[in-house]
């Protein structure tokens, strides 16, 4: 029994401390401001379209969606308020982080794993680095930094996904929709919106180099550490997201 | 002269386990300095990992591993990476940053290492002689990728020498290679030594190298590496063998004290070059 458990405490364990160390380092020389600038090119520039993408057809969904019942009680005017409050408070954040955790939770597990894996992590500490300060907190601040942007990008273009079904399938006039809209957001949902993709680019840098800097077993262990990232990320997202909606909904 | 009166290197009962497997067991000897220490096991035999403690990226559970008389147990991080910049490593796939180019790849342990102190523009010309050395100056913007690999170990072995430290390591330099290029590679290696006097642990399963390490020395006039003996060299006498088996140490001595070994697991290793 406890020797079923032992893995995945000491795993917890690892992975606290490199959470640890990976926070800690940004408070300590040296800083590579280059790989930070670097990740936030890859992270933010990079994942820009399917962002773009998911954030537009998710608020076009929304609005299509919504409309049928809202016509049930003759309230389809309200359209822009359901889709405004669900996509800053909740879809906007989530779709993105679980986007972004796809798409870069893997890249970084495989790309460190295959550093790992080929000995470059212990020539960069036989070499006077340390991996942590030098791969992972460059990673754990871009992505801090760039997620609630995409965010807001993604919050903004899904709006306007749902404006277009409205103006063009629900006869809704512009004025009518963004004003909704626009009355409908409160502080709070803002907070929230914005809450959520900073933890949630905690969870994912670190669970995309927890993975990587772990992996063993040649090729073949790249390829588990990256698939485990993604679907570990991906939960952990979900599990979050709950707790914060918790928080700000008793508030 | 501190060096001179201690060991390069030290262990002493040093032993650890991987999941309950014992990798290292109660393992000591001590390196002198000027010795070339020839490590021969089979693969799986804790020699990659004997390096790895020797720098200090890997704990042991248990023992003592000095280097240059400082106690590893007893250094912070921090206190290690400065440790470290006086010891090259050479890793076994020559262990290169595949996102950096050949000249930032060599001039990354210049960089980086905080007690160097290398001003900016002596980087370069530091990175080209230590290019020079393994014949591969012409290389500086390639990456590694576009390197076959051999020239990559001799990147690996340029970037582990271009601080001048007094200690290399090499993990398993000939591994894979063709004969061509694994004496090559051994060639450059006598060639350190005997250039820069470095001490030096070779972990190898191949007798061969042992051998070359023992019984030739790099001729400075001619740019080879030529038996020790000839024109009037003498042998280089430092050279100590040591096996490894399933993480004991089963011999330690000279080559002749090597040869005449009765153990079976130990004699195979010499029978290996005979043929």
């Amino acid at each position: 029994m406890f020797d079923l458990l032992k893995p995945p405490i000491l795993a917890t364990q690892e992975f606290y401390g490199l959470a640890f160390r990976a926070i800690r380092n940004v408070f300590r020389s040296p800083h590579y401001v280059d790989d930070i600038v670097l990740q936030m090119d890859t992270i933010g520039v990079g994942s820009l379209p399917i962002v773009i993408l998911t954030g537009f057809f998710s608020g076009a969904v929304m609005g299509l969606q919504m409309s049928r019942a809202l016509q049930t009680y003759g309230a389809v005017g309200q359209t822009g308020q359901i889709v405004a409050i669900t996509l800053v408070r909740e879809l906007g954040p989530v779709l993105t982080a679980v986007v972004v955790a796809g798409r870069n939770s893997s890249g970084m597990a495989s790309e460190l794993g295959s550093m790992k894996v080929t000995e470059q992590i212990d020539a960069m500490r036989a070499l006077g680095t340390d991996p942590v300060q030098k791969l992972v907190t460059p990673r754990m601040i871009a992505t801090c930094i760039v997620l609630p942007l995409l965010t807001i990008i993604a919050d903004f273009v899904g709006i306007f996904g749902g404006f277009l079904i409205a103006y063009f399938l629900l006869n809704l006039t512009p004025a009518q929709y963004w004003n909704n809209v626009y009355q409908s957001l409160e502080y709070n949902d803002i907070t929230q919106g914005l809450v959520k993709p900073f933890v949630f680019a905690f969870i994912i840098s670190l669970v995309g180099c927890f993975y990587g800097m772990r992996t063993t077993g040649g090729t073949q262990g790249v390829g588990r550490a990256t698939t485990q990232a993604v679907v570990v990320a991906s939960v952990w997202i979900f599990v979050a997201t709950f707790f914060i909606t918790r928080i700000f909904v008793s508030l | 002269m501190e060096t001179a009166r201690q060991p390069v290197l030290k262990f002493e009962n040093v032993s650890l386990r991987f999941e309950e497997q014992p990798v290292l067991d109660s393992i000591s000897f001590e390196v002198w300095p000027g010795q070339s220490r020839i490590l021969l096991g089979s693969a799986g035999s804790g020699k990659t990992v004997l390096l790895k403690v020797a720098l200090g990226l890997v704990k042991p559970d248990s023992g003592s591993v000095s280097v240059f008389g400082q106690d590893l147990r007893k250094l912070g991080e921090r206190e290690l990476f400065d440790l470290r910049s006086r010891i090259g490593m050479v890793f076994q796939e020559g262990g290169l940053f595949d996102s950096l180019t050949i000249e930032e790849n060599v001039a990354y342990p210049l960089v980086n290492q905080r007690v160097l102190h290398c001003p900016p523009e002596e980087v370069r010309p530091k990175v080209e002689e230590s290019l020079s050395f393994v014949e591969l100056e012409h290389t500086l913007d390639k990456f590694p990728s576009e390197l076959s690999g051999g020239m990559r170990r001799r990147v690996g072995i340029a970037r582990a020498v271009v601080t001048e430290p007094p200690l290399v390591l090499y993990d398993s330099p000939t591994a894979g290679l063709d004969p061509i290029t694994s004496y090559t590679i051994m060639a450059l290696i006598l060639k350190q030594r005997d250039l820069k006097r470095t001490t030096s642990m070779i972990v190898t399963h191949r007798y061969q190298d042992g051998h070359m390490m023992a019984n030739y020395i790099y001729n400075p006039r001619t740019g080879q590496a030529e038996p020790a003996g000839s024109n009037g060299n003498r042998a280089f006498q430092s050279t100590v063998f040591m096996v490894l088996r399933e993480g004991r140490l089963v011999f330690e001595g000279t080559q002749d004290e090597l040869e005449s070994v009765r153990d079976p697991y130990v004699a195979k290793f010499v029978k290996q070059s005979e043929h």
